[in-house]
């Protein structure tokens, strides 16, 4: 579910050339929630693609996101219950051995979120036992991975997509050993299916960012992620931004610009 | 039409070539004009008159000069070629232009456009100048496009260090006085009025396009500066934006029919030692704004804007009441490898008004005269874009009809997208690479062109590939590279805008799934009653 930007909501604004209208209805919050820079322990020994995913990583992995989900403020709305609630899963895995995150592109024809790189997920459903059942319950369903093959490491806060109508929550977990050509991928839902490895997503050289102007709402920047057969932006680039802080912080660092934090103009 | 090089380009120039090529010619000569003049009427034709000097003519080989590339100490790129002739065209490309205004109001590149040229620390205004580009029988222009920014002047070769230190006066050192800024908000406010009466919306219908292509950001920003920033746009401002992105590492120095070594004499002595204005004491310089180094996000979208255009007219003869309509797929940057064969596929689909078909080189037998206004009666105008830029860009259609008729409209534009997958005749599309060589070709004769080449393809990547480079790849395009590209934009977010009466426009979704249809048409629900 990616896509922050989701024209279904455009076409009734009033667009002229000298105020192009704003995305969301609704204006970010005020005081944006804290949750670019969770508080993650120093960790002493340096985090490589070779020890990510080895047990003392992960111990530390899951412990972060505990503390974090302690420490971060949340979206104002986000536990109303009004708004439908989703979730994602980011399928950290081993591809050729190599440490590596898997991509779905919807396909073009989809109204809700066609033609955009998504995690695998889907809707809350009233049988889900809880945010993670939904996002492995959806990812069997899209891309044929086996459930019992994924451990969850921990989840963010829900965040807003689709003009605040929905919250979405990443759930953060670990594939195992993924061979994608063998996958059975449900094709009204996928268009096509990738991964970009761990490495490539650290590398600097692939990291790049794109502000957007608000017209009432002030300004913000979001992460993209290039080196990939598709650029991960938007709803998913901020997801992945956030779960690789929890995952490589020190092997992933993107402090170029604050995400999400109010500019002026 | 628009020519490739306004494709194989947005390298290309359409504006400035015509302007800078207005220049007075002269007579190309060797040797001093101080023989005496004796009486022509006696002499035979086939015999040279003794007291003219002896022509010299251009060769193939003076064609074939070679792009010389430096990059100065302080980061500046000087770039040069020799042309036959005896005049210059020499410029300043910078890295900057309305898709760095994102932390900025709108408008300032419209406002620097509008300011070139004016007064400097040296000259006292915009008439001095074009005195002393006068004296050598010269003309300047600046042009603000979405990524680059352009000061150029071509003059006689015997005025080249007049004109580079001309240059620097203007692109480093302009005063902007109050009197000025009031005098371009005036003039902007006038283009403003001018956009708003006039019937041809294509300015318009480009900046609606690119706002619904890259929302609020970058390339998606406005080029034409909006009417509420006019009075927020003050010399501070201009200052912060040119001292962020006015530096010497953002800018080229090209020149053409110049030697290479006096260009670069002239670029040391007035571009290296050279403070900007921006950095002069007590200059004021606003620490708030900074840079904005964002990649472009094709996001895809709509925008419509309700207009009562029932009125427009040129004469006293009344127009048909028109509907705008532009439909645009994610293309690609200049940079990439498939560039050559968007530009092939933009010279497939071709177009224009249906009442200027021009001849046949003018694109008669591209689709979407074949197609669509020789077939559809009601339409006014098809015609094809392509707009490239140095990270992203849009291929897109652009096409008016009565307001009645806008969702037959979309489908049969849907269908020429969808149909392109469907094959390519080989006869089509050696016309269409023929026709793009030849363009390309007849377009690179004219120097400002050239200048305008070289400038922008060694901004972009610091290289500069000749004609003959760019005609081989043309050549190469084969009928699956067309497909390929068009599957790659068709797998892309569709963006759209409507402008006019927007009683009968069908919505995002249904065009969305009108492009990902067999036949391009808009889905219909059944109904046994109706």
């Amino acid at each position: 579910m990616a896509g922050v930007l989701d024209p279904d909501t455009l076409d009734s604004l009033d667009a002229r050339i000298n105020s192009v209208p704003d995305f969301s209805q609704r204006p970010l919050p005020a005081t944006p929630p804290e949750i670019q820079r969770p508080k993650v322990k120093e960790t002493k020994s340096h985090i490589t693609v070779d020890n990510i995913f080895l047990a003392a990583n992960v111990d530390r992995i899951k412990d972060a996101f505990l503390r974090s989900s302690k420490h971060t403020k949340r979206y104002p709305g986000s536990s109303d219950k009004t708004p439908k609630q989703a979730a994602v899963l980011v399928p950290f895995c081993l591809i050729s051995g190599e440490p590596a995150v898997i991509f779905i592109l919807r396909p073009g024809d989809l109204s809700n979120h066609g033609a955009e790189v998504c995690f695998p997920g889907g809707m809350v459903q009233s049988s889900d036992t809880d945010r993670a059942h939904t996002a492995i319950r959806e990812t069997v369903e899209e891309i044929g991975l086996d459930g019992n093959q994924i451990s969850v490491w921990g989840q963010l806060p829900p965040i807003p997509g689709h003009n605040w109508q929905t919250f979405i929550t990443p759930v953060v977990g670990y594939c195992g050993k993924v061979n994608l050509p063998t996958l059975r991928v449900n094709h009204k839902e996928v268009a096509d299916l990738f991964s970009i490895t761990v490495e490539s997503l650290c590398n600097p050289v692939n990291l790049k960012y794109t502000r957007f102007r608000g017209t009432t709402t002030g300004s913000y920047t979001l992460p993209a992620f290039l080196g990939g057969r598709y650029r991960v932006w938007g709803l998913t680039g901020m997801m992945l931004h956030l779960s690789l802080l929890h995952v490589a912080p020190g092997m992933y660092s993107f402090r170029k610009v604050d995400f999400l934090k109010r500019q002026s103009w | 039409m628009i020519s490739i090089v306004g494709t194989l380009a947005r390298r290309g120039v359409p504006r400035y070539s015509r302007s800078l090529q207005n220049v007075r010619q002269r007579c190309f000569s060797s040797g001093s004009e101080s023989s005496k003049v004796g009486d022509i009427t006696g002499i035979s034709l086939s015999q040279p008159v003794s007291w003219l000097p002896i022509p010299r003519y251009a060769t193939v080989k003076d064609q074939e000069s070679n792009t010389h590339i430096t990059r100065l100490e302080n980061g500046l790129t000087v770039a040069s070629a020799e042309q036959f002739g005896n005049f210059c065209t020499v410029g300043v490309l910078i890295d900057s232009g309305s898709r760095y205004e994102g932390p900025y109001p709108s408008g300032i590149t419209h406002f620097l456009e509008k300011l070139s040229f004016s007064s400097t620390a040296k000259f006292a205004n915009k008439d001095e100048i074009l005195q002393r580009l006068e004296e050598h029988g010269g003309v300047c222009d600046c042009q603000g496009s979405r990524d680059t920014l352009i000061y150029a002047a071509s003059a006689s070769t015997t005025g080249v260090a007049e004109v580079v230190e001309l240059l620097s006066e203007a692109v480093l050192q302009p005063k902007i006085t109050l009197e000025e800024l009031e005098a371009t908000r005036a003039a902007i406010g006038f283009e403003l009025d001018t956009l708003d009466m006039k019937p041809d919306p294509d300015i318009l219908m480009v900046e609606y396009l690119h706002a619904a292509a890259y929302w609020n950001n970058t390339l998606g920003l406005p080029k034409v500066c909006p009417q509420e920033n006019l009075s927020v746009i003050d010399r501070e401002l201009l200052y912060t934006f040119m001292s962020n992105y006015h530096t010497p590492k953002r800018m080229v120095l090209a020149g053409v029919g110049i030697k290479h070594e006096e260009l670069l004499k002239q670029a040391e002595k007035y571009f290296v030692s050279a403070t900007p204005a921006w950095k002069m004491d007590g200059e004021q310089v606003n620490d708030k704004f900074g840079q904005d180094l964002s990649i472009s996000q094709y996001t895809g979208g709509i925008v419509t804007v309700e207009k009562d255009l029932s009125n427009v007219t040129l004469g006293p003869s009344q127009m048909p009441e028109l509907t705008h309509f532009i439909i645009g797929l994610e293309g690609c940057s200049h940079e990439d490898p498939d560039f050559v064969s968007y530009c092939v596929l933009h010279t497939i689909m071709g177009g224009g008004g249906s009442f200027s078909a021009g001849g046949p080189g003018k694109g008669m037998y591209t689709r979407l005269y074949t197609n669509v206004l020789n077939r559809h009666h009601w339409m006014h105008n098809a015609m094809a874009q392509h707009h490239a830029y140095r990270d992203s860009g849009i291929f897109a259609i652009q096409a008016a009809a009565a307001p009645s008729m806008m969702r037959e409209l979309v489908e049969v534009i849907a269908k020429e997208f969808v149909s392109i997958r469907h094959g390519i005749g080989s006869t089509e599309l050696e016309r269409a690479k023929t026709q793009l060589q030849s363009i390309l070709m007849m377009n690179l004769e004219m120097r400002a062109v050239v200048f305008e080449d070289i400038g922008r393809q060694v901004l972009a990547s610091g290289k500069r590939y000749s004609a003959q480079y760019f005609y081989d790849k043309i050549a190469k395009v084969t009928e699956a590279d067309v497909i390929r590209v068009a599957d790659r934009m068709l797998a892309s977010k569709v963006s759209v805008a409507f402008f006019g009466d927007l009683s009968y426009t069908p919505t995002l979704e249904e065009i969305q799934k009108a492009l990902h249809s067999k036949d391009g048409r808009i889905p219909r629900k059944f109904s046994l009653f109706k």
